[in-house]
């Protein structure tokens, strides 16, 4: 009961008027555009990066908010902008990887000496959140590579915080076991 | 549940496992501002974009 009274509060704590910004943004309000810009290419970036190459990711992030941008008008529920905007980047991820032209993985590529062994285990890192299932994966990236609170990114994602909650704490628990079973990093 | 406020909030006790993959992953953060130059204006690019994307069918 207290956890569930808990992620309300938080949630409301992070509340920002996303459909105030959207309708402005749908009026031509470039600026409230950038805000949604600022809010919602963290939740964008995490989706792509879930299934493509760093380079590929950030990419998508710009295609998809370009696309999103001239689509805003046709957007009647704005507060619902977050899955809106998720399902275009899922269909701008589709035609990279149908069109078979994605780049090399820039985060596979050899990184500089200095950081090297931190850049292996980022690597590494990474590749295990890829390969943990989806439900998982970018709530997680979400949380642990743009650096949203759970409340954050039940806000912009539009799924209740609760299973926001359950999907980060399995998430995280079946990460923490493959990269002990793997190796890089010490049981506790 | 185990106590995850850390991983949820970033407040209180960080998790060691947590903060570990946090400093790890940063380094893939997203920071690239909107390339503005490429995108017209939300109104006209309504009458721009004649042919609409699957999402907004």
């Amino acid at each position: 009961m207290l956890t569930r009274r808990r992620d309300v509060v938080s949630s409301l704590e992070h509340v920002v008027d996303t459909g105030a910004l959207v309708r402005a943004a749908q009026g031509g309000d470039r600026a409230a555009f950038g805000e949604l810009y600022a809010l919602y290419a963290g939740m964008v970036h995490s989706i792509a990066l879930a299934r493509l190459g760093a380079d590929d990711a950030a990419d998508v992030v710009q295609e998809a908010f370009l696309r999103a941008l001239r689509q805003l008008r046709r957007l009647r529920d704005v507060n619902a902008f977050g899955g809106w905007l998720a399902a275009i980047a899922r269909n701008v991820i589709r035609d990279v990887q149908r069109l078979g032209c994605r780049r090399a993985d820039a985060d596979v590529e050899p990184a500089h000496r200095d950081t090297q062994h931190e850049d292996m285990q980022a690597r590494t890192a990474l590749r295990a959140i890829r390969a943990l299932p989806a439900v998982y994966r970018e709530p997680l990236l979400m949380r642990l590579v743009e650096g949203m609170t759970g409340p954050e990114i039940a806000h912009r994602t539009g799924l209740t915080p609760g299973s926001v909650r359950v999907n980060l704490h399995r998430g995280m628990k079946l990460l923490r076991r493959r990269l002990e079973a793997a190796g890089t990093r010490r049981r506790p | 549940m185990t106590d995850d406020e850390y991983l949820w909030t970033r407040t209180g006790v960080p998790d060691d496992a947590v903060r570990e993959l946090e400093c790890l992953l940063e380094r893939y953060r997203y920071r690239e501002p909107f390339r503005e130059a490429a995108a017209p204006t939300p109104r006209s690019a309504e009458s721009a974009d004649a042919a609409p994307d699957r999402e907004s069918e």
